[in-house]
This record gives structure tokens, C-alpha cells and sequence, in this order.
């Protein structure tokens, strides 16, 4: 959002009282809450700082293995530490965050893959397909869907989504992809990676949906009315008027909707199975991310008596950090194309 | 503001359960937070840790607070590692861990209490045979979760299992994702009876080598509740659970002991075992039960700990503390029959005790 | 730029058949596929609603409602009121502190109104587990207030910020510019008109949107897991050193249980918070005009 009235309110300030000294009332509430306006700033930096701090001793020790071994291990907890470049480590302990990166990266973006198309389409079916009267109130119902606490599509992806895609949907997959390397393979355990992507899918939708909606709601009313007076079906006001005015909103909702999965926690942590050391053979295999692993081993990471482990798990953080705030960014960027694209356009406003 | 909070707490719980229950809400009310902030000398003991050691508190608790109304005590069943984490941190009173703290993580002060004896199963669910007890041994197990072997019919579990008709299915390995002392248990049962196949040593969260097929779960329950829904899978769960396996139809094996016997962990193989290991137990009581020798003795067996601070923050809670865990560990107290059975732990030797109450009386 | 389907406007009589039964074909295609996508959406959230309430049907008894957490058994009374609690100091915690931030960047932010929105929305996109992690070891462990309500509200208060600092300031910018102006002209002094005109005129979208945030605070699990941690107890009014229990945590860890009256509480939990949230944010929904074009005026809805 370009922030609007800021820019009114001084104007209109500045009309009616140019050179005025404004009273100490107002200059201390002005210093009081603009020190207090810092906050937002202040978490961000804090966060980044300690996060830095915590995992600094990581990239001295580990450096770019971080991002590329596959070995995460505590080392032996029952021996003594040993000293590795000036830090005490666990014998035998290593942290390789490659197994996770590819977790969180596989997860999110087959789970961006599928759920796209859907959410466009519930969008462009809440906008143009549905009979006036119901589509405010069914979108307002797939916006509601996107507050679902994420925990509960854990526990529904754990209870009734995994039984069903591993004994129902996997074989049937197995047969018709048989010949595609990665998406078949033997099925083994319940929690998998596209148990993991179907959860994470049906997270994502109305997220993207909501916010594609937004974009295409702020495609000029007059354009489309006047589309639709030549004689245009909804489809081809949508094919031809609103989607060349959408393309960075979608963009924006994609982007958002990414930026969900990286970051999603519970729901990830009780359907991927969360493996350790190995790389996914197939999508039935078991799989970790970044956020589930910092949630699942921080118990395990506080029994290291080198303290390096909940160190590594800080290193995870950063990284995680790190992506998300350029995610967010490129939303943001999509966003402002799209403000510049059509004339009434705040496709970001919805988050 | 603390008047203020409180009013708003009671009042929020008050029209919610008048909200709720109607005629119930007088009943309810009673309960609510106020009570507890009103009276001065009331003590709340923060447990965390052990899903092992927690059915057992979940039945400790309600027992001890009938006699204590004063004190509350609050447990949580998070895995060993968080409960030896959080008691070093002082987040908690009480660690609830059914390993004893390395050499690297102790620290002066901290104490490593045992409150009973434990035990692990290895459980799988193999659908047909289920109801016959497999002979598995640490080689075999180490086979299985370093993925050396990776089918059930696998000649080493033939070997062991004449007249069982095995099926040619892949197993699914099935650890710990949460820091767990069965972990440990398991572990360092792999490295002592295997120690040429298992070489990732023991920990409460140990270095698990790579296996593409593995698969993990959270907590004791998280075990039974992954076998109980991916068959040919095979996991390690505490003794307690050993009637939740029951119930749900899941197997459990018999266990090579040192003397290359199978045994099941019933109470006199158990008994065995802790009869042969308890001599050993130094004023610590940090001591691995593992791989006890005699024929009957059941391989992985061990001490459920409490882990203490010494220095308390408050005289008040030091002394709830003490009183609580000397209830605890004496026979008359917590380690009576009628709560340990239906957990299938065995009580506390009387040499045990007396060690126990050593270190419960350092606790200031 | 593309006016039309090619050929639309030109077409010969010969063709125009062809092309109109394309048309129609397109359209129709299109329709389905948005009610197909429309079903997948309502059929996902039917099922998931249908599944808690199936699954927490063992769990029905108005006893849930009043009884603690005994074990894997009992009821949720610790953990609503704890959630609750939880919610409330939460929201105590950003309130203010949103608000002061939204006015600040709407009456006197001018440019750096854009930076702090950038460091707010940066903000809200960070994972929430990274609260997580930094709250445990900052505030149950650093500052040492052990696993409590306190240690708990502060992480999420981190976390809700942005979203208080953003509805807040949309319900501001509601706020019809000329009673500003009007305001001014009177010679009333900013904060004068900030007490008296701007609050009071955006209060019910100010209060939407700390209500809004309260409910994402309430439906957080991973921050909450290592700082709040669990209780079968009711919460006590001690802000630290005392666990609190809140919903989230029974619906993570009750649904691994294996014991029945375990997953059933689980459910239950589930379809409390499904209840909670949910209507929190369809009301909020509701509620908000969410605000199109600029200044005060809005683009009317088609």
C-alpha cells in the first residue's frame, strides 16, 4: 500500500499552518509515539541480530556445508567436546542443512505448483462466474479459510489426508506416473512428502485466492461493464480485460502464498514425516523442512552440552529468515507493478 | 493491575462456564485461578520430559494432590531430552528422563534421581502375526535401522525365527523425532550387544545414519500411534505402553540377551535383570541397566530419573520438592503396586531407595 | 493491447457459427472450472469441519468445558481459559503499541510512514517458529521468566504487531479527512485530535482489527510450544515462571496420542479454536469495508 492519507493529513497540516511551531503537547506525543513506531523496525533488527548471533559460530565452523552436506548430527552426546576451530563441538557432531533446504523447497514450491491454478480460478469464480449475491459471501468464507490456525490442518492432514493419499491416491498415482523417476515409487510410511504437499496445498489456496481476488476486484469497473456491453462472455472478459491487468497481482498472491509454506511450522511437522540425513528418492518419501525441523529438534538441540546445536537451529532460523523477508519483498515488488498497472489497484493490501 | 488481571481472569472464566454449563458453573467457578493465587504458601512443581515416566506421573499426580491440596504439580510428557534440558535450565522443577545425564551435561548441584524401574519393547506391526513374539537380537535391529537390512524375510530374522513364514515386504524403520531417553535406551542397546554394526553411539538424541525408508514419530504415543497405521513398520516404545500395544493388536519381540537368550519383558525377566544390575548402582546413580547378564534377564531395562536442581530458588519449594519425591520413591508412597503395575514398572530396591533419598536430602 | 477474441468482430457469416460455439464452449469451460475450483475450496473446508466434529463427537459433554486436562484425559478448561489468556495479554502487550505506531505513521509519518510499514509487513511475513526460537532463548531462558504466560505473550506480541499496526492503520485512514481538517481549523492541537476525533471515529475499525490480530495470536502453536509450554492446570494469574496450556498444544500433541479419550480431546480442541478463530475472522471479514482507491472515498463494489 503507498501509505495515502500520511501524505493528505501533512499536506493539509502544512496548508493551514505553514511555519507554526506545533505546541509541546504535540511535540512530545509526536516523539513519544514516533519512538514507539520504531518497534516494527526494532523486533525485525533484533530478530536478524540475535539470530546472527546465535548462529555465528556455525558459519565459521560448518561455512558453505552448511548449505550443501546432508549430515545433521549431534555428535556423540555421552562423549566430550572437542575443539574445533576455537568452538568446543560434540565428537562426531556435523550440520548440513542440505536434506532441510530441499524439504522446505520441494514442499512449497509442488504445493505453489498446484495450488495456483485452483486459487485463480476460485478467485475468478468469487468475481465473475457466481451469481452476484453469493460471491461476497463466498469469498469472505475462502479469505475465513485462510485464518485456519495451521495446526488444525495438521491434525487433519495427520488424521484423514494421509491415510487416504497414501492407501488411496499414491497407487493410483504409481501406475499412471510409473514412468516418471521421481513421482513414483514404493509407498511406505503415511507421513511423506506428497502428503506434506497436499496439506500444504490446500493451506495455500485461499490464501492465494484472496489475494488474487483483490487483484482482480481492482481491475477498473468501467473496462469490464464496458466489455461486457460488447457483447463479452465472462471468459473472455476475464481471458482478455481483466487477466492482462492481473499478471503481477497474481504474482503478489503467489509470492504470499510462498512465503506461507516456507515458513509453515505444525502442519509440516506432523505430516513430512521428518527425516533426518536423506534426501527424498521419490515423492512418497519421507521429507523435513526448515521451520518443522527448528520446531521438532529444539529439544533435542537443548541436550547438547556444546551448545552448538541450538546454534545450527539459529543458523536454520537465519537462513529461513533470510528468504522469507525476500519473498516478502518480491511480493512487495510484484505489488507495486501491479499498483502501477491498473489505476484503482492495492492488490497488497490484503495479506 | 494484579487486582485488575485477576478480576478480569474470574470474570472471563465465570461467563464462560456460565456461558458453557449452566447449572455446573458454581461447581466450575470454585476452580478457578483465584483460588490458587489466594492462598500464600501454595507450591506449583513444574514436570516436564519422559512420555515414559509420564503415564506413571499422570497417576502420581492426582493421588499426591489429594493429600497435599497445597501443592500442584503440573506434568508434561515432552521426551527425556527437553525434561534434562529444562530441569538444567530451571524452567522446571523436575526433569522427568529415562537417561542419566552425560558427563558433559552434568553440572555441580544437578542430581540424577532414580524414581522406579523401567523397561523398553520393541514393538512392530506385522499384520498376521502379530500375536507371535519375533526373536530379534541387536545385530539384527542394528541391521534394520542402519538399512542393512531392509525386508523382513531377511535371512538373519529367518535365522532367528524358525517356522515363522516372514513376508518380503520392506521394513519401515520407525526412531524418535522428538529427544527421547527410549532413544538412548535403544541405542545404547544397539552399541553395547552390536557394537561392529551399530557405530553412531548412544544419546538421547543420537546421530541417526541415513536410511532412505526410515521414518519418525513424536513421543511413546506417537510410536504406537505410527505403528498402528503403517503396517511392516517397527518401533521402540517404553514398557508403559506395553497395554496400549495390547489393546491395539501390535507385537512385540523377544529380545537377545547377553546370554544369546530371547526373552520377553515380563515382570520376572525384568525383576531378573534389575536383580543383577542394582549392586552396581555408584552414589550417582548415573548407571546404564543394559545387557544385565543371566539367562532370563531382559536386555534393555533402566532407571527413571528425576533430575534435580540441589539449589532451589525458595526454601517453600524445596521442601514441597523433597517431600514430593521422597512420597515418590518410597514403597509406601509412589512406588506402591497399585501405580506401578498398570505401567509394568518394577518399585525401587530397597539399597536404591536409600541412595535416592542420599541425593533428595542434597535438594535445598 | 488486444481488444476481444480474434476474428470476433470480422467474422464472416460461414465462420460466425463455429466461432460462437467456441465461444460458448469457452465459457462454459470456464464456469466449470471456477464451481469445480469453488467445490474443491467449500469441499475442503465442509470435510474439515465435518471431520472435527466427527472426531470430537466422543468428546461432547459440557463437562469439557469445566474440568482440567487429567492426563490424556478430562477436559479443556485449562487450556480455553489458557488460550484465552493468552490472547488477552497478547493483545494487551501490541495494542498499544500498534496503535501508537499507526497514529504516529498516519499523523505525523509522512516518508518514514513507508519504512516502518516496510519493517511491519517484513515482519508479519517472518516464520513463526523464528519467534519461536528467539522467544525461548530470550525471554524463558535470557531474561530468565521461564516457561510463562509472560515469555509467551511477548513472543506473540512480536509476532501480531504487524498485523495490529496494519488494521489500524487502515481504520485510521477511514477516518473521514476533512473532521481532520475541521479539527485543525478549530486550532486543536494534534494530540487533542487525535483523543477526541481520530480515535473515537476509527474505534470499532481499530477494535476489529485488534480483534483480528487476537485471533491469529490464538491460533499459534510453534511459538508457543517453548515458551508457554503446557499445563493441566488453570491459568494463574503469575505472569512468569508458571506453564500455561492453551488449545493448540492438545490439538499437536493429544492427536499422536494413542489413547482414544486423548484424540478425542484433540478434536475437540480443534473444533473449539476452528470456532473461535474462525468466527473472529469471518466477523472481522464481515466487518471491514476493506478500503479501494484512495483518500476517503471508496470505489463502489460491482
Amino acid at each position: 500500500m503507498r501509505f495515502i492519507n500520511a501524505d493528505i493529513y501533512q499536506a493539509g497540516r502544512e496548508a493551514t499552518r505553514v511555519g507554526e511551531r506545533q505546541p509541546w503537547s504535540d511535540r512530545l506525543a509526536s516523539w513519544a509515539m514516533g519512538v514507539i513506531a520504531l518497534t516494527p523496525a526494532l523486533v525485525l533488527l533484533g530478530l536478524l541480530g540475535y539470530l546472527l548471533w546465535s548462529s555465528w559460530p556455525i558459519w565459521q565452523w560448518m561455512g558453505w556445508r552448511f548449505f550443501t552436506d546432508t549430515r545433521w548430527a549431534l555428535g556423540n552426546l555421552y562423549g566430550h567436546p572437542v575443539a574445533i576451530g576455537g568452538w568446543q563441538v560434540m565428537p562426531g557432531a556435523a550440520y548440513g542443512a542440505l536434506v532441510f533446504i530441499v524439504g522446505t523447497a520441494l514442499t512449497s514450491l509442488l504445493s505453489l505448483l498446484f495450488a495456483t491454478p485452483v486459487a485463480i480460478m476460485v478467485a475468478a469464480a468469487t468475481t465473475f462466474v457466481l451469481p452476484r449475491r453469493w460471491r461476497g459471501l463466498l469469498a469472505a468464507v475462502v479469505e475465513t479459510m485462510a485464518g485456519i490456525p495451521s495446526v488444525i490442518f495438521g491434525l487433519w492432514g495427520f488424521t484423514t489426508v494421509a491415510p487416504v493419499v497414501t492407501h488411496a491416491v499414491a497407487p493410483w498415482l504409481n501406475r499412471v506416473l510409473a514412468p516418471l523417476p521421481f513421482f513414483s515409487g514404493p509407498v511406505e510410511s503415511q507421513t511423506n512428502l506428497l502428503v506434506a504437499v497436499v496439506v500444504l496445498t490446500l493451506m495455500i489456496m485461499p490464501i492465494i485466492a484472496a489475494t488474487s481476488r483483490l487483484a482482480m476486484e481492482n481491475v477498473n469497473a468501467a473496462w469490464v461493464e464496458g466489455a461486457m456491453a460488447l457483447g463479452f462472455t465472462e471468459w473472455e472478459v476475464f481471458r482478455h480485460v481483466v487477466w492482462p491487468k492481473i499478471h503481477s497481482g497474481i504474482l503478489g498472491a503467489m509470492i504470499l502464498g510462498l512465503g506461507r509454506a516456507l515458513g509453515e511450522t505444525m502442519a509440516v511437522l506432523m505430516v513430512s514425516g521428518n527425516a533426518l540425513n536423506v534426501l527424498p528418492q521419490n515423492w512418497f518419501s519421507p521429507v523435513s523442512t526448515m521451520a518443522a525441523t527448528i520446531a521438532g529438534q529444539l529439544d533435542s538441540a537443548l541436550t547438547d552440552p556444546s551448545g552448538m546445536a541450538v546454534r545450527a537451529l539459529g543458523a536454520l532460523g537465519l537462513v529461513l529468515f533470510g528468504i522469507t523477508v525476500l519473498t516478502n519483498l518480491g511480493a512487495r515488488a510484484a505489488a507495486r507493478m501491479a499498483l502501477s498497472a491498473g489505476p484503482h489497484s492495492s492488490a497488497e493490501w490484503g495479506y | 493491575m494484579q487486582h485488575r488481571l485477576k478480576s478480569i481472569v474470574t470474570a472471563a472464566a465465570a461467563t464462560l462456564l456460565v456461558a458453557g454449563c449452566g447449572s455446573t458453573a458454581a461447581k466450575g467457578t470454585a476452580a478457578s485461578p483465584s483460588q490458587a493465587a489466594g492462598t500464600g504458601s501454595s507450591v506449583t512443581i513444574l514436570e516436564t520430559g519422559s512420555t515414559l515416566l509420564y503415564p506413571l506421573f499422570q497417576q502420581w499426580v492426582p493421588a499426591y494432590e489429594a493429600a497435599h491440596p497445597n501443592v500442584h504439580i503440573t506434568p508434561a510428557g515432552t521426551g527425556s531430552g527437553t525434561g534434562i534440558a529444562q530441569a538444567l535450565a530451571g524452567a522446571v522443577q523436575i526433569g522427568a528422563s529415562d537417561a542419566y545425564m552425560s558427563d558433559a551435561q552434568m553440572k555441580p548441584g544437578i542430581l540424577n534421581i532414580p524414581l522406579a524401574i523401567s523397561a523398553q519393547v520393541v514393538a512392530y506391526n506385522l499384520p498376521g502375526l502379530n500375536q507371535t513374539h519375533l526373536n530379534l537380537s541387536g545385530p539384527v535391529l542394528a541391521g534394520i535401522y542402519t538399512g542393512k537390512i531392509g525386508y523382513w524375510d531377511n535371512p538373519q530374522i529367518r535365522a532367528a525365527n524358525p517356522g515363522v513364514s516372514l513376508p518380503h515386504q520392506p521394513i519401515i524403520p520407525v526412531r524418535r523425532n522428538d529427544s527421547s531417553g527410549d532413544s538412548f535406551l535403544f541405542t545404547q542397546y544397539l552399541s553395547k550387544s552390536a557394537p561392529s554394526v551399530w557405530t553412531a553411539g548412544y544419546a538421547t538424541s543420537p546421530s541417526w545414519p541415513a536410511v532412505p525408508n526410515e521414518a519418525s514419530a513424536t513421543g511413546n504415543g506417537g510410536m504406537v500411534e505410527f505403528l498402528k497405521a503403517n503396517p511392516y513398520s517397527i518401533a521402540y516404545v517404553g514398557i508403559s505402553y506395553l497395554n496400549q500395544l495390547e489393546s491395539d493388536h501390535l507385537g512385540y519381540a523377544a529380545l537377545q540377551n547377553p546370554a544369546s537368550q530371547y526373552v520377553l519383558p515380563t515382570q520376572d525377566n525384568i525383576e531378573a535383570a534389575a536383580k543383577a544390575m542394582v549392586p552396581t548402582t555408584p552414589p550417582d546413580e548415573r548407571i546404564s541397566l543394559i545387557d544385565a547378564p543371566g539367562a532370563s534377564a531382559y536386555p534393555i531395562i533402566n532407571y527413571e530419573y528425576a533430575i534435580v536442581k540441589a539449589d532451589q530458588p525458595s526454601a517453600n519449594m524445596a521442601s514441597a520438592l523433597k517431600a514430593f519425591l521422597t512420597w515418590a520413591i518410597s514403597p509406601q508412597g509412589g512406588n506402591q503396586a497399585k501405580f506401578l503395575d498398570s505401567v509394568h514398572f518394577l518399585p525401587l530396591p530397597s539399597s536404591v531407595v536409600t541412595l535416592s533419598q542420599h541425593q533428595i536430602d542434597e535438594i535445598h | 493491447m488486444e481488444f476481444g477474441p480474434r476474428g470476433m468482430f470480422s467474422s464472416g457469416v460461414l465462420g460466425g457459427a463455429r466461432i460462437e460455439a467456441r465461444r460458448r464452449l469457452a465459457r462454459v469451460l470456464f464456469q466449470v472450472g471456477g464451481g469445480l475450483a469453488l467445490m474443491l475450496a467449500l469441499g475442503t473446508l465442509g470435510l474439515l469441519v465435518f471431520n472435527l466434529v466427527k472426531g470430537a463427537w466422543p468428546a461432547f459433554r459440557w463437562s469439557v468445558l469445566t474440568t482440567t486436562t487429567q492426563g490424556t484425559g478430562g477436559g479443556l478448561a485449562n487450556a480455553l481459559l489458557g488460550t484465552l489468556w493468552l490472547g488477552l495479554l497478547t493483545t494487551a502487550i501490541a495494542t498499544p503499541v500498534g496503535v501508537a505506531t499507526a497514529t504516529w505513521m498516519t499523523v505525523w509519518g509522512r516518508r518514514h510512514a513507508q519504512g516502518i510499514l516496510l519493517a511491519s509487513d517484513i515482519l508479519a511475513g517472518v516464520p513463526s517458529i523464528v519467534f519461536g526460537y528467539v522467544g525461548y532463548l530470550a525471554f524463558v531462558l535470557a531474561v530468565g521468566w521461564g516457561f510463562s504466560a509472560l515469555a509467551a505473550a511477548f513472543t506473540l506480541g512480536m509476532l501480531v504487531l504487524p498485523y495490529v499496526v496494519r488494521n489500524v492503520a487502515q481504520a485510521l485512514q477511514q477516518v473521514p479527512y476533512q473532521l481532520w481538517e475541521s479539527a485543525m481549523a478549530l486550532g486543536f492541537t494534534r494530540i487533542r485530535a487525535i483523543w477526541h476525533i481520530l480515535w473515537p471515529q476509527a474505534g470499532p475499525g481499530i477494535l476489529t482489527g485488534v480483534v483480528l490480530a487476537s485471533g491469529i495470536a490464538m491460533g499459534e502453536t510453534a511459538p508457543l510450544l517453548y515458551t508457554a509450554e503446557w499445563s493441566q492446570n488453570l491459568p494463574s494469574l503469575a505472569l512468569t515462571h508458571h506453564a500455561v496450556g492453551y488449545l493448540t498444544y492438545v490439538v499437536w500433541a493429544f492427536i499422536q496420542e494413542p489413547y482414544p479419550s486423548a484424540v478425542a480431546l484433540a478434536y475437540m480442541a480443534g473444533l473449539l479454536l476452528m470456532l473461535m478463530v474462525g468466527s473472529l475472522a469471518l466477523w472481522g471479514r464481515l466487518r471491514v469495508t476493506v478500503p479501494r482507491g484512495r483518500g476517503g472515498f471508496s470505489l463502489p463494489r460491482r
